[in-house]
């Protein structure tokens, strides 16, 4: 898509934490209505609906009546994706004014399901519930533990992670560890789950809404005192050419070509990214990402943070609301929130001064037997 | 623990002619490409020559492990009485993953790169690794 050809002109995000006891549905009708008041719009105005998930009934109970209703789910990919799907829409003409809407209760209900081969979870080919393979912390166990044995990482690599993470969202009220300080002995002294993952190297499951609108650039400069965020670019890559090349466990995920595209687009080099939200559910998440978007050397992503490089004052600031582990979990919506936060100037105390251009990953489906099946990267701009 | 409960096959499953021969006898079979050779497993297309030369094959069962995990908690209760347990990456000598559990071994001393077979001889109703 050409650079800056999309906005995004509302973004509605509920409280995010753990149990609160409202239904998804009413969630994402929640995140709407303050969607639509940032937007300065009305629930007409809206003409292409896509649910992050198996989209069911919302349009009755969120009082929409669009040309379309699209259910997307590729995990953790999907609120990059459903982006991604909002432009097509829009460049193809077939809306003006597209909801991007997540609203996920995980924390007021029980685990998801598991056992069958097509059940969402980390349940699919390969058979791992057959050898109590069970959950996505073991998924991406297995690419910690690969990038310990051949680089050196140690559990004080990710426990430096968790804590620069927890340092970001420490003066965050919008963090679910609000005010909960941790220090690396503390990461040490945490139980180990599925090693090399101790208890503090992993993200828990928050319940909470958001609602993005997305409409072209043109009909954004018509909206009056919004403050909208533009898509500069956009990729997607799939782990399948790694699995087929039998070289999956020193990736991350099939990060190459979406970050190739997406820069492309952009006309943007590393250099002029001024903050990186990536989709983190585990310490080891921001380590092998960081190596494989280039910001610092393959095997080096350990020593990187825990010399500060994505503190506010470091080489590239990231997570700068804690991420997933620290912050809140809304899935891929966590980083786009933390992005446009960051490009609205509204990050407050972690705020990085006068950020322009955000990269925002997300990855997920959780591949069974590896840790994602699918990657999406946004460039995000704060002027067109 | 009765994984057919946890995780239950699904007959006509492409991957039907695997269990079949596991649970019958304990062979161990991959899907290989009859044009090129290319061993896969789960059931898989070849893509360069489609599915009409894939046929299942028996083949050894060893291979060295890639990476692992050790389960210290255990997300269901019929796990409990199991763990710690090591979950293994092999990487098999015809060249495709499989996941399986490695026994016969204290999961400390577990390495990657170390040799592993398929158990026989033990009736599980998975194939499971020991130390070759
Ligand atoms: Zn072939």
């Amino acid at each position: 898509m050409k650079s800056g050809s999309i906005a995004i002109v509302g973004m509605g995000v509920t409280h995010q934490g753990r149990a609160l006891g409202t239904l998804d549905v009413d969630l994402r009708r929640q995140a709407l209505e303050l969607a639509l008041a940032d937007a300065g719009l009305q629930r007409d105005a809206i003409d292409g609906y896509i649910h992050a998930s198996h989209e069911r009934e919302d349009l009755r109970y969120l009082g929409l009546s669009p040309n379309f209703s699209w259910p997307v789910q590729t995990g953790g990919a999907t609120a990059p994706s459903s982006f991604i799907m909002a432009a097509g829409a829009i460049l193809s003409g077939q809306a003006e004014m597209v909801a991007c809407a997540y609203g996920m209760a995980p924390s007021s209900g029980g685990m998801p399901g598991f056992g069958g081969k097509t059940s969402f979870g980390s349940l699919s080919y390969g058979y791992p519930a057959r050898v109590g393979m069970i959950g996505a912390a073991s998924a991406h166990a297995l690419h910690a533990r690969w990038h310990m044995d051949h680089y050196g990482t140690t559990s004080r690599h990710l426990g430096a992670v968790a804590v620069q993470l927890r340092n970001h969202a420490l003066h965050r009220t919008d963090a679910i560890t609000y005010g909960q300080p941790i220090t690396i002995e503390d990461h040490q002294a945490s139980a180990m789950v599925v090693d090399p993952f101790r208890m503090l190297d992993c993200c828990r499951d928050t319940d909470g809404g958001a609602v993005f609108l997305l409409t072209s650039a043109e009909r954004a400069r018509s909206l009056p005192g919004i403050h909208p965020i533009y898509i500069h670019g956009a990729g997607t890559g799939h782990n399948i050419g790694n699995w087929h090349r039998r070289d999956v466990y020193s990736h991350h995920d099939d990060i190459a070509p979406a970050a190739a595209r997406a820069f492309a687009q952009a006309g943007l080099t590393l250099d002029d990214i001024d903050t990186a939200q990536f989709y983190d559910p585990f310490t080891i998440s921001i380590i092998m990402q960081l190596e494989h978007y280039g910001f610092c050397k393959p095997g080096q992503g350990g020593p990187f943070v825990a010399d500060g490089g994505i503190a506010l004052d470091g080489r590239i600031p990231a997570n700068t609301g804690g991420g997933q582990i620290s912050g809140f979990y809304a899935a891929g919506f966590t980083p786009i929130i933390e992005a446009m936060k960051q490009l609205r100037g509204q990050s407050g105390p972690t705020q990085v001064k006068d950020a322009e251009f955000a990269l925002v990953s997300g990855h997920g489906l959780n591949g069974g037997v590896q840790n994602t099946w699918s990657h999406a990267t946004l460039i995000l701009g704060a002027q067109p | 623990m009765s994984i057919d409960t946890i995780a239950p096959l699904i007959k006509a499953d492409p991957d039907a002619p695997f269990w079949e021969a596991w649970t019958s006898d304990q062979r161990f079979l991959l899907h290989r490409c009859g044009i090129c050779g290319r061993h896969d497993w789960p059931a898989t297309c070849c893509q360069t020559h489609g599915m009409s030369a894939m046929e299942w094959v028996d083949t050894p069962g060893a291979g060295v492990i890639d990476t692992f995990t050790i389960f210290h908690r255990a997300y269901i209760k019929e796990l409990a009485s199991e763990v710690p347990y090591t979950v293994a990456v092999v990487r098999l000598d015809e060249g495709p993953y499989f996941h399986t559990r490695l026994v016969g071994i204290a999961p400390d001393a577990v390495k990657s790169g170390m040799r592993v077979c398929i158990r026989t001889g033990a009736g599980d109703a998975f194939p499971l690794f020991v130390p070759e």
